[in-house]
């Protein structure tokens, strides 16, 4: 049984890696069915699972879900986590230990009650469409999936969010809506401008205000200039001029920094979370 | 009376051959000197060396020995962030699916294992476990693995979890008499937590023990059903401490599942983030607490649990303290798991304040929601894996911390979401080092390092002084009293492990990791 299932897997490997499709084809199904590449760019996450893991063949899962509404949905729920009277697929070791129906099929073959045809007579393309669409919905569970975003964010009440702007915080010191934040609600999405609003400094490399920084040695007169690098050992900055600077922090060196983005940081302790969906629908409204 | 007790603990193992560069296990019930044999230098957690040869005086002698670089085509973890083993004047370090022996006083390389993987997330590997002749560690494809410490030839492997369903496995095993404690990790599919004793010497199931208890069994009334239940997570990747005396282990475990969508799991979720004592050879329970009840802040608790003599109201006690993931610490009754200290060593604000057993109570406007709730701290927690230090000498505990927000999104709009079902996004942190008074929890000095992210585990000594990561690439010794920066070298990558130090022919080490690197510290003359 065990050496059984892990030439299935070894074969399956095979026909993912994609070198030998005809020996599956061979072995496992009668016409030649789209090779399966792995998704790219998924990261970390990506590497969860078997190194075999079924990858699913979009065309085959849509075939697949057509079988489901026509013969599991009523029992087994619209997104296969159970429903009425039908356990969770998503998470049945019968589907994650599956391999392109090596798994459901002979579950199925037994004689599974179904809302029509009799399960032990499904073809095995059938079966096959079938695990791709139940593999399908494991996926939509995975921080992977496309499913996996926000949903509305804009529940705030726009002109509580004006108020607040312009009142308690204090965001006029340094915005206008018809200044640097005009159209700004146009630019982003919903979600990405109350990200932006609450955490406006950009990660590495995305430009943003730059930290300006003034240096004054024990002798000798202060430098100001752009922070490049700052630790409890040593400062450098880059000046009006263009010149690169830097200081071993000894020797009663006086550092100041200004960070333009200190505002932001400070509003995080006392914003609540509803001044945070008003300004978002506020800011939304600036189009 | 207490000595023959340990001593006859392991007689097992004294029965059979020893190598030369065998483990004598006895070494583990003393703090590390010519050694490192365990992940935390001993059985404690506390990460403290007694060697002073390196001190507050003459730390800015500390030269570099020497520098080790990862060389292994097609490895892709190539981050050393596991904590290094030293026995007999040997080196044993990992990254996921590999480890190398090097020596010690030269970081040569003796020998290099690959381990050929099936699968699993390869996000980092806490390093070996030595018992004898034996090392023992876990792989991404949810395998323990047994090498000859002298050549690095495989002995067996066994599986530990299933990556069907996207287990994967990256402890450092735990060796406490003739068990290897192992634990799992796996935050994707909704699966059950558990913790396991395997035999020493075929790598056999000892004990299971499960975090999420089923039905008729206590704390599965703070579960809705077994469905939850069945699916409640609790991972239990972090390391294990353990008291002979008490003869009791303790370890964190993980968040429930499914991690930030909590609406198919109310209740508290036991025995989800928590920290547990178990007996090491039965694997019973033998208290719990929980510092974050019901958590949908992917806060795994696993966070170490370190242990220590110390005073209370002038009685003398057997303590336990954790600086947790989020944002709270705690000193316990380690005989009994009561709480004598909550308290938050950075300012979080998810918790209304404390119930009766000290758990802090979880405030809901906190938990995600679909437009997002303003939370801190972030998923990346107050903590995270890097191991804090207590240092008996200055009654200090430190913890490299965060203090994070981020905002805490509900994806998932099914009745019943499955998976993370939603997650933090964006962000801002500052980074600090925080020593604290264990019996006030009071922050007794806050080193705040300039910038924020990278954060790394730490070291303390005798010789008055903490060694730690920045956020930068400084690797830097900080006098233990006062927290005034003395010493730092760039090792040009974050630093990504924890330092550890260890005696040899006279000569006090301190090693480090950074990035791809394992930089060895050495203080010459006197
Ligand atoms: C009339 C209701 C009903 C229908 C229709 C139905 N099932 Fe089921 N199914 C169940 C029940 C009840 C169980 C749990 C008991 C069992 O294992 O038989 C189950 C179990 C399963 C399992 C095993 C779960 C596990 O982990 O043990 C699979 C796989 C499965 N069904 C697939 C299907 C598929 C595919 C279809 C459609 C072709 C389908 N079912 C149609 C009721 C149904
Ligand atoms: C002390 C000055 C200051 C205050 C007060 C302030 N901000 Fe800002 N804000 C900034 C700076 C600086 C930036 C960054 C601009 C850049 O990166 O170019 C910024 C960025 C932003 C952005 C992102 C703009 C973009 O194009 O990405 C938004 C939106 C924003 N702030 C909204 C607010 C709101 C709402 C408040 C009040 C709750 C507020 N700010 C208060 C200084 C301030």
């Amino acid at each position: 049984m065990l050496s059984k299932l892990s030439t299935k897997y070894a074969l399956s490997a095979v026909f993912i890696a994609g070198t030998a499709a005809g020996i599956y084809a061979q072995a496992q199904a009668p016409a030649a069915r789209p090779q399966r590449k792995a998704p790219t760019g998924q990261g970390l996450l990506g590497q969860a699972g078997a190194a075999d893991k079924h990858i699913v063949d979009a065309d085959a899962a849509e075939r697949g879900k057509k079988v489901y509404i026509q013969e599991c949905i009523t029992c087994h729920g619209p997104t296969a986590r159970g429903g009425q009277g039908g356990s969770d697929l998503v998470r049945s070791l019968v589907v994650l230990k599956d391999r392109y129906g090596s798994e459901i099929g002979p579950f199925l073959k037994k004689g599974h009650q179904t809302q029509g045809s009799p399960a032990a007579q499904f073809s095995k393309e059938k079966i096959e469409d079938l695990a791709d669409f139940l593999h399908l919905k494991v996926g939509d569970t995975l921080r992977t999936s496309p499913l996996f975003r926000a949903q509305n964010v804009l529940i705030g009440d726009a002109k509580a969010g004006e108020a607040y702007f312009k009142g308690d915080g204090k965001c006029t010191q340094c915005h206008s809506p018809e200044g640097n934040l005009k159209g700004i609600g146009a630019k982003f999405e919903p979600v990405d401008l109350q990200q932006r609003f609450l955490f406006p400094k950009p990660g590495f490399g995305r430009g943003g205000k730059p930290t300006m920084v003034t240096v004054t040695p024990p002798t000798g007169p202060a430098v100001t200039g752009t922070l490049v690098q700052i630790d409890d050992f040593n400062v450098s900055l880059r000046d009006a001029d263009g010149e690169y600077r830097a200081w071993s922090r000894i020797n009663g060196l006086k550092v100041k920094i200004d960070d333009p983005y200190a505002a932001h940081a400070q509003l995080l302790d006392r914003i609540t979370d509803k001044n945070i969906h008003d300004v978002t629908a506020y800011l939304e409204t600036l189009k | 009376m207490k000595r023959l007790k340990l001593i006859t603990a392991f007689a097992g193992l004294a029965t059979v051959v020893f190598g030369q560069g065998a483990l004598d296990n006895s070494k583990l019930l003393k703090p590390p000197t010519t050694d490192w044999p365990t992940y935390s230098g001993d059985y404690t957690g506390q990460r403290f060396s007694p060697l002073k040869k390196v001190n507050d005086g003459n730390v800015q002698n500390l030269s570099l020995a020497w520098l080790y670089r990862i060389n292994a085509p097609g490895a892709t973890a190539t981050v050393f962030k596991a904590n290094p083993i030293v026995v007999n004047g040997v080196m044993y370090v990992t990254i996921p699916d590999h480890v190398w022996a090097l020596d010690a006083r030269t970081g040569r390389e003796i020998w290099h294992h690959v381990h050929k993987s099936e699968g699993g997330i390869h996000l980092g590997n806490r390093g070996v476990g030595i018992s004898g002749n034996w090392l023992y560690f876990e792989t991404p494809d949810c395998k323990l693995v047994s090498l000859n410490l002298k050549d690095g030839k495989e002995r067996w492997q066994k599986s530990i979890c299933d990556l069907d369903q996207m287990y994967y496995a990256s402890t450092a095993p735990i060796i406490v008499k003739n068990h290897v404690l192992v634990g799992v990790s796996g935050d994707d599919l909704d699966i059950p937590g558990y913790f396991e004793s395997r035999d020493p010497e075929t790598g056999e199931l000892q004990w299971h023990w499960s975090v999420v208890p089923k039905k008729g069994e206590p704390g599965f009334e703070t579960w809705p059903n077994e469905d939850a239940a069945a699916h409640g997570g609790g991972m239990t990747w972090g390391t294990t401490t353990y008291d002979p005396e008490l003869n009791q282990i303790y370890f964190g475990t993980g968040n429930p599942q499914p991690v930030v969508a909590g609406k198919s799991r109310q209740g508290d979720n036991l025995y989800t983030a928590s920290i547990v004592a178990l007996n090491p050879d039965t694997g019973k329970l033998v208290w719990h607490f929980q510092p974050s009840p019901h958590d949908t802040h992917d806060w795994d608790n696993n966070q170490v649990p370190v242990l220590y003599d110390g005073e209370i109201n002038g009685q003398k006690k057997k303590l336990l303290s954790v600086a947790c993931r989020n944002g709270w610490f705690f000193t316990l009754d380690r005989t009994t798991g009561k709480a004598i200290v909550s308290k938050e060593y950075v300012k979080t604000n998810w918790a209304k304040g404390v119930d009766a057993k000290g758990q802090p109570i979880p405030n809901p406007d906190k938990e995600p929601q679909f437009a997002g709730a303003l939370v801190s701290p972030n998923q990346g927690g107050a903590a995270n894996w890097p191991p804090p230090a207590f240092n008996p000498a200055t009654g200090l505990f430190y913890v490299n911390a965060a203090r994070a927000f981020s905002v805490w999104y509900l994806y998932d709009t099914d009745d019943k979401p499955e998976g993370w079902g939603g997650t933090d996004r964006g962000g801002w942190s500052e980074s600090m080092l925080q020593a604290i008074d264990y019996k006030t929890g009071n922050i007794k000095w806050s080193h705040k390092w300039e910038g924020s992210g990278g954060r790394s585990g730490l070291l303390t000594t005798a010789g008055n002084l903490v060694f730690a990561g920045d956020t930068t690439t400084n690797f830097v010794a900080l006098n233990a009293s006062t927290g005034e920066p003395l010493w730092h070298a760039n090792v040009a990558a974050p630093v990504a492990n924890a330092p550890i130090s260890y005696e040899l022919d006279g000569r006090q080490y301190v090693v480090v990791g950074a990035g791809d690197m394992l930089f060895g510290f050495v203080m010459y003359g006197k």
